[in-house]
């Protein structure tokens, strides 16, 4: 008699489960792979680039004292870089406020419904939100340090000299760079200056100061550009969403609650203008579903679930990261 | 999402950018790391447990030996670790199945029922048999004679070398026989 046959016997009975019994452990997978998605990219971004932030940082000191490259002494002075969790929470941490944006799913995805607030009402409390925070100021040899990522891990950098005296740097997702020259002081208006303490600070100066164009559709893309590349101090960037909240065409979009636990709601604008995103896509102003407060961009139309993490932080050399 | 034909190491190895690739693993293996959950727990533990194999596989795709073409082997070593977290299940479920057997069909004929008798009592002596093995040893065996994982798989799922399998296999089976073949059981087993 062979054991191992009598022993088969006994799990033949036991069937192959169909995909519909396998489906609930499946979406718990894909739930959890959803809530990482993104923080892992952070990860695997810190741990592949702490090597060239290391070099550039080696090159910057050797070509800032004019020694040769033999010794290098780095110099990572730590008191004046200071980290700010992402556009519009400036006190909460880097982790919970990634969170916050990327964890949200299909955005037409609609729980329980609640009370759908108007646009001009989330825009109005982001207003206030944004007014209720601490005001950080760079130093002017410093840069602003911005970083949008999507799910798919690809992300861009840019570095922007605070002062707009010192060359900057962007870099896509492939590795490739871009140069941004140092402004000319004699402009009035400088792209890349990374910090413009002239911003206005109320509605109407920030619609003066954004009026290259008079029309109001540029108008609402100029002040979401301006909040990505450029650091926007808090009362600055209230004074964009006061102005935001006069423009018709934003639409408002109901989010499911997500795996941990936040929920947002999302403003779309359809027009021909759409809200544009880091790789050109359309995207998406999320706000805190509870409080309004601005969360960041969310990628995407919405049906393929791509999300944006957005980071800002000022750090003293090019290829710095915070 | 996969390419039919693609190694799971590859896919593996893809996740680690794109995390969301790491379902189609799910979708190539789950189905069989439940059946064996549940051969070895019972339905409703394996529905469970599936789940968090597949969790704890994706949390460790780190460290998952990319050399390897095969993720099934990595997964049953997971499954199996948390099998052994649900050792009372496991003797319950044996039991169990022991004592649910086909009813012996009264009015049939005397041969069939003396098989159907003897089909229920084997489940029972096997199942004592296997409740009784160590945990290593019944892990190697049941990765084989249910799973049919080779002496390689199960070394790969369970991270021992191959003489072990073999030494932990041919133990396994010793006391398995002995079990049968003790006077009372070969009574039953001969029945009829």
């Amino acid at each position: 008699m062979d054991e191992l046959a009598l022993l088969k016997d006994m799990a033949d009975e036991t069937p192959l489960p169909l995909a519909g019994k396998l489906a609930p452990a499946r979406a718990r997978l894909t739930a959890a792979i959803a809530v990482q998605a993104d923080t892992v990219g952070v990860d695997t971004l810190g741990a592949d680039t702490v090597r060239a932030s290391t070099a550039a940082d080696a090159e910057a000191a050797a070509s800032a004292s004019g020694a040769g490259v033999a010794t290098v002494r780095r110099r990572r002075p730590r008191r004046h870089r200071r980290r700010l969790a992402i556009f519009g929470v400036a006190t909460v941490g880097l982790a919970a406020a990634i969170t916050a944006v990327v964890a949200l799913g299909p955005l037409e995805q609609v729980g329980i419904a609640p009370p759908a607030a108007s646009a001009e009402q989330v825009l109005l409390d982001a207003a206030a939100a944004a007014r209720a925070e601490p005001d950080v100021v760079p130093r002017p040899d410093q840069f602003v340090y911005t970083r949008t990522q999507l799910a798919t891990g690809d992300a861009w950098e840019t570095w922007l000299s605070v002062d707009g005296t010192r060359d900057g740097m962007k870099r896509g997702p492939d590795g490739q760079t871009w140069s941004e020259s140092a402004c000319q002081p004699t402009l009035p208006k400088c792209p890349s200056r990374g910090y413009d303490p002239d911003l206005p600070t109320d509605a109407d100066g920030m619609r003066s100061y954004l009026s290259d164009e008079s029309d109001i559709g540029i108008t609402s893309k100029l002040a979401v550009m301006l909040l990505q590349d450029q650091y926007v101090p808090p009362a600055s960037r209230a004074a964009v969403f006061e102005l935001l909240a006069e423009i018709d065409g934003f639409t408002l979009v109901d989010h499911a609650v997500d795996g941990a636990g936040r929920s947002g709601i999302g403003l779309r604008r359809d027009s021909e203008w759409v809200i544009v995103g880091p790789d050109g896509a359309s995207a998406i102003l999320v706000f805190d579903k509870d409080t309004h407060a601005y969360l960041g961009l969310a990628a995407g139309d919405g049906t393929d679930g791509r999300r944006t993490v957005g980071e800002q932080a000022f750090v003293d050399e090019v290829g710095q990261r915070p | 999402m996969d390419q039919p034909g693609e190694e799971d190491s590859a896919i593996i190895e893809r996740s680690l950018r794109e995390p969301e690739q790491f379902a189609s693993i799910f979708d190539r293996h789950a189905a069989h790391i439940q059946r064996y959950l549940a051969r070895r727990l019972g339905q409703q533990v394996a529905d469970d447990l599936v789940a968090e194999t597949f969790l704890v596989a994706f949390g460790k795709r780190t460290r998952f030996d990319l050399t390897r073409s095969d993720a099934r082997p990595w997964l049953y070593g997971i499954a199996t670790n948390l099998v052994r977290q649900h050792h009372r299940e496991e003797v319950r479920e044996y039991r169990l199945r022991a004592s649910i057997g086909p009813e012996p069909d009264q009015d049939g004929h005397a041969d069939r029922v003396a098989a159907q008798v003897t089909a229920a009592a084997m489940q029972r002596i096997l199942a004592t048999a296997l409740a009784e093995l160590s945990d290593g040893d019944r892990d190697v065996l049941l990765l084989i004679a249910w799973e049919g994982l080779t002496y390689e798989e199960v070394a790969t799922a369970l991270a021992i070398p191959v003489g072990t399998v073999r030494s932990r296999l041919n133990r396994a089976r010793r006391q398995v026989r002995a079990a049968l073949t003790t006077p009372t059981n070969e009574e039953i087993v001969n029945y009829g």
